[in-house]
């Protein structure tokens, strides 16, 4: 019996270092629309990949992460409207704002378990829609143009959010393996596993499921800014729309709950559906949905799943199923 | 006086009371047992006692302070923690972490990786194993390490037999000798008499949700602990 090599830290920590630098170099290279094509690929990842730390990680499922979306675009566009700043400034603070709010509702959301907690975050997510679309200040239902972008270089726009958009990847791929890596990861996990047993040895559940859901809410935030900067222009019903939700169910589903390598697979598929699939209209969501059945029939665990157990490869791999877990735990069910 | 004291306490599952009166002593360095059949009330007590039932009345004092009211993750910090029926590992974590899991309570102490591998060989060469991966048996060795880490000075076990085969509950127990030493106090949770007598210092019986015998293993009975156990006949000592 071989035991499993959990991880390759020096492996990730390489490929983080040229990942960097492809990315920093990325914008001499390449024309000014991919480069926008790119941010939105970049923040559409960054959105699945938020899902995919509270559902597969901190083992929160949320229906209403469009809320997020929304609140960080809102945030800088109004706040940069208002007060005249750059919204590039304030693009981190997008962060803070949306993880002060996760903190103040959390209090609330947590009492409600499951499908419950699931439903109460897209509620607070219509109500929000509902409050800005009545909001003559906040644009109401046409929205608000980014005013500051106006005098500004197109491409010096698309260059910085596409640095904004790099970052966020950098920090939902490496900092989410950092993190799970960490003891604050082990003890998400330990939560995710069994709650119970997890207080059993001193671990303060509902603090740890607080932090998780504060940063997985937060990281999509500020996604949602970058995503809505690059298009200068947020209205409610396009920022606050379920569809992000089904966009970022679809892309995790297909990839991989859980993992990190899952919802990379899922993003490149998404957008090269996206691509092909251009032109057919209403068809498109029904190929889409068509595709996410039969991921999860074939391959319940994504197609990241059905790599890692057919050829045995763990990139990231720590803190997660093994190979043999999967079948064991298949065998079981 | 006693590490832990639980006095004329009542667990509730709704209207039901699956306690009732309940009463333990666990002195330092002891090795208690509370044996009875299933549903006696012996997990619901276990549970009480770590904040992890529902609601409850009596008195559950630790080293002389009330934790009836703390909460789960404080009382594992202050030094009692279980060992939960069926094991309840962290099935998508390898062995080493769910071990490194008992840090969290932040109890510096002889129980460290190296010592609970030191105490189970076999959990040394499983350590890069998902916990979901093993057998039974290397499951409980897992359990047991991981509250171990914890540095407890009450540990809480529950039905750790439970599922195995007699070879490997004898080995586990033959662990026990090295827990107690290392100044841990144990309380067993056993449906099976003979195990808990042989390992305990004292033995509680529990019927109904209280405890219809107690005494040190060698005053009862055959007869005593049979018609305590199924609540037969005049149980009283």
């Amino acid at each position: 019996m071989t035991p499993f090599t959990t991880s390759h830290p020096r492996l990730v920590a390489a490929l983080a270092v040229l990942t960097t630098a492809a990315l920093v170099l990325a914008p001499f290279f390449v024309r000014e629309a991919n480069l926008r094509l790119m941010i939105e690929i970049f923040t559409v990842f960054t959105f699945a990949q938020s899902w995919n730390f509270l559902a597969g990680y901190v083992g929160l499922m949320s229906f209403g992460q469009q809320l997020f979306i929304g609140l960080g675009a809102y945030f800088v566009f109004f706040v940069s409207n208002t007060l005249g700043l750059s919204p590039f400034l304030l693009l981190p603070f997008s962060f803070v704002f949306c993880a002060g709010f996760a903190a103040l509702a959390a209090p609330f959301v947590f009492r409600l378990r499951d499908a419950y907690f699931a439903i109460s975050i897209w509620v607070i997510a219509e109500v929000v829609r509902l409050f800005i679309s009545q909001r003559d200040w906040l644009g109401s239902v046409s929205g608000l143009p980014l005013v500051a972008t106006r005098g500004m270089d197109r491409s010096f726009v698309a260059t910085t959010n596409f640095y904004f958009a790099a970052a966020l990847v950098l920090i939902s791929v490496f900092g989410l393996y950092a993190l799970s890596m960490s003891r604050l990861g082990l003890a998400l996990s330990a939560v995710r596993d069994n709650e119970g047993t997890a207080a059993a040895v001193g671990i303060n559940v509902w603090w740890t499921r607080f932090f998780g859901f504060v940063l997985g809410c937060g990281i999509a935030g500020m996604a949602g800014a970058t995503y809505y900067m690059s298009v200068f222009h947020v209205e409610p019903g396009g920022a606050f729309d379920p569809n992000w939700m089904v966009v970022m169910m679809f892309i995790v589903i297909i990839g991989g709950v859980g993992t990190i390598e899952g919802p990379i697979i899922g993003t490149a598929i998404y957008f090269l559906l996206r691509g092909w699939l251009a032109g057919t209209g209403n068809l498109y969501l029904m190929l889409l949905g068509a595709a996410a059945v039969v991921v999860m029939l074939v391959a319940p665990k994504g197609i990241w799943g059905v790599v890692r157990t057919r050829f045995g490869i763990d990139l990231f791999g720590t803190r997660r199923r093994s190979p043999v877990a999967q079948k064991f735990h298949q065998g079981v069910r | 006086m006693s590490l832990l004291s639980v006095e004329n306490l009542d667990v509730f599952y709704g209207d039901f009371r699956a306690v009732r009166g309940a009463h333990l002593e666990l002195a330092a360095g002891q090795t208690i047992a509370i044996i009875g059949a299933n549903g006696a009330g012996k997990s619901t007590l276990l549970n009480a006692i770590v904040g992890l039932s529902g609601r409850k009345s009596g008195s559950i004092r630790f080293d002389g302070r009330d934790i009836g009211r703390e909460p789960t993750d404080r009382i594992a910090r202050a030094g009692i923690t279980m060992v939960p029926e069926g094991r309840r590992l962290f099935g998508s974590l390898t062995v080493e972490d769910n071990l490194l899991v008992g840090l969290a309570a932040e109890r510096p102490g002889p129980w460290t990786l190296e010592a609970v591998y030191a105490l189970f060989p076999r959990l040394g060469e499983l350590s890069k194993m998902t916990a979901g991966s093993l057998s039974g048996g290397q499951q409980q060795m897992v359990s047991i390490g991981r509250a171990l880490m914890t540095n407890p000075r009450v540990l809480l076990c529950d039905e750790i037999s439970l599922g195995l085969a007699p070879k490997i509950i004898g080995d586990i127990y033959r662990c026990f000798e090295t827990i107690t030493a290392s100044g841990v106090s144990v309380v067993l949770i056993e449906q099976n008499v003979v195990q808990a007598c042989a390992a305990a210092d004292y033995v509680y019986c529990m019927l109904e949700g209280h405890m219809s015998l107690e005494g040190r293993p060698e005053d009862l009975s055959q007869a005593q602990i049979t018609a305590a156990y199924f609540g037969t006949g005049e149980a009283l000592p």
